[in-house]
């Protein structure tokens, strides 16, 4: 006889046991993939107020206190601002998780493999082999396309890879939604690598300027991952056809890419340069893909509800 | 294992899979439209000479009393890489030797920029007792590279090609920062040949 098991936990289960997708489950498991987190929905909208406060914040105090730093002060000053964002973020979602929490290993774990995978391939591949910095801005056509191909399936594959190729293999992905929050933690690490190196390739910036460039990659960043997080988490608990993941991986570097540009576009005007344009685009295209994300995970997970049923797909 | 998770499995690796290729072709694209980007050029005519002049497209192009054409990059470094043509009508009745005009190039400029000094000067082939063309080889400090902002001196390296055409003796330079130099230089041969001069 073929013995049947959890696909999460990997223990045997009994022939009438509930399945999802082709996927036998134990009864805890089963309960689970179809569970809201309302921590990571709360912990999600806090960090996009929170982050826009904190640009709010320290833009008020460089300009009420004429703070003028440099050489290792600002340097530094720039570091901690850039982590700031994943901090308030980690503080937010632990602060919502305290009933049932995620295992901060594993949260941490992704969030570095994010940052790694920014500095070790993501930063390399686009700045030094593909050089965008050179030909992007030379027309219109190559600034779309490389924004797109180059920069968004670039960085959003290594996102992708940084939860596919760990915590997704692993029995604490045990429900649909971890997707999301493990993409969110890949690409906030993501994010905080691009900005500490921004830092330092610029030996420290503006703090008013660099607050929120700072916040607009984060942002953005986390948004898209978030989109990939979703797919991730739908394909391994539902019957998905294999074109799944890919779709999910082209509609975040599209979207990546297309912000990219939009952003370039409507930051520098001329000889203006206007970074809080920056900031409102990505506050939107953060809260859009927000509720784009609480839709879908809601929808999916009520239909799992209302026809899932022990032993019926 | 039962058969749903069988294929199952295997759908996910051909999921896998899926995602790295579709990854790899975009980058492919990517390269593809590097490549493009690169090669795409602008056109320049000076209508005092006819010269026509293809340069790479999305750099910052004009003339100027000192000389016919200029197009510089906006993306490269401190200093921004620049090709430079000028252009001096002959007179039959004083005819001009080209070394002569390299020399005089030399001097002019020796006065004029900081740590000015020639590396090399090569002639090449002959045409009735003088060279078709000279190649010079040079190099400065460039004090102040963006006038816009604080920033350290750079090492500039030059390159000038002179060479009859027509009724005209025409100078090409290359000036680019030490660092982007030898990146430049093909770039800078192409464009003379595009503009019909046999190097």
């Amino acid at each position: 006889m073929i013995e049947q098991i959890c696909c999460v936990c990997h223990k045997p289960v009994a022939p009438d046991a509930p399945r999802l997708g082709g996927r036998y489950y134990c009864q805890l498991h089963y309960d689970k993939v179809a569970q809201d987190r309302k921590s990571m929905w709360a912990s999600g909208l806090l960090q996009i107020i929170g982050l826009l406060v904190f640009v709010g914040l320290v833009a008020g105090i460089v300009s009420l206190t004429d703070l003028a730093l440099d050489g290792t002060a600002l340097v530094l000053a720039g570091v901690i601002l850039a982590v700031i964002p994943a901090l308030l973020w980690l503080g937010f979602f632990y602060r919502q998780d305290r009933l049932e929490p995620e295992p901060k290993g594993y949260i941490l774990g992704v969030f570095v493999l994010g940052g790694l995978l920014a500095s070790a391939v993501g930063i390399p591949l686009i700045r030094d082999l593909f050089r965008v910095q050179e030909w992007m801005p030379r027309s219109t056509a190559a600034s779309i396309l490389g924004s797109i191909l180059v920069i968004g399936f670039g960085q959003e594959f290594l996102k992708y890879a940084a939860v596919r190729y760990s915590v997704y293999l692993s029995p604490e992905f045990d429900e649909r939604i971890d997707g999301v929050i493990y993409g969110t933690a890949a690409g906030l690490g993501f994010a905080t690598m691009l900005n500490i190196h921004y830092v330092a390739s610029n030996a420290g910036v503006d703090l008013g300027m660099g607050v929120i460039r700072i916040t607009v990659t984060a942002l953005a960043q986390a948004s898209f991952a978030g989109i990939s997080g979703y797919f991730l988490g739908r394909a391994k608990f539902e019957e998905e056809p294999a074109w799944w993941l890919p779709l999910g991986v082209t509609i975040a570097s599209v979207l990546n890419g297309v912000f990219t540009y939009v952003r370039g576009e409507i930051v520098a005007i001329g000889l203006d340069y206007k970074p809080v344009n920056g900031l409102i685009l990505a506050a939107v295209v953060a809260l859009a893909t927000f509720v784009a994300l609480y839709y879908l995970m809601r929808r999916a997970n009520r239909l799992t509800l209302a026809t899932g049923s022990p032993g019926l797909e | 294992m039962t058969m749903a998770n069988t294929l199952r499995s295997r759908r996910d690796r051909w999921a896998d899979w899926l995602v790295i290729g579709v990854v790899i072709v975009a980058l492919l694209l990517g390269w593809a439209t590097k490549s493009w980007a690169e090669g795409g050029t602008e056109q320049f005519t000076d209508s005092q000479t006819g010269l026509v002049l293809d340069y790479p497209a999305g750099w910052l192009a004009g003339s100027g009393e000192d000389y016919i054409f200029q197009a510089r990059d906006p993306q490269s470094g401190p200093f921004k890489i620049t090709y430079r043509a000028t252009a001096e009508k002959l007179d039959p009745a004083r005819p001009l030797s080209l070394v002569d005009s390299v020399n005089l190039s030399s001097v002019n400029r020796a006065r004029k920029l900081t740590a000015f000094q020639v590396l090399d000067i090569e002639t090449v082939g002959q045409d009735e007792g003088s060279p078709k063309s000279v190649w010079a080889r040079y190099v400065y400090v460039e004090e102040k590279p963006d006038p816009f902002r604080e920033s350290l001196p750079v090492v500039v390296m030059g390159l000038d090609y002179t060479a009859v055409k027509g009724d005209y003796l025409y100078t090409f330079s290359l000036l680019a920062g030490e660092a982007d130099f030898d990146g430049a230089e093909k770039g800078f041969k192409d464009f003379l040949q595009d503009a019909g001069f046999d190097l």
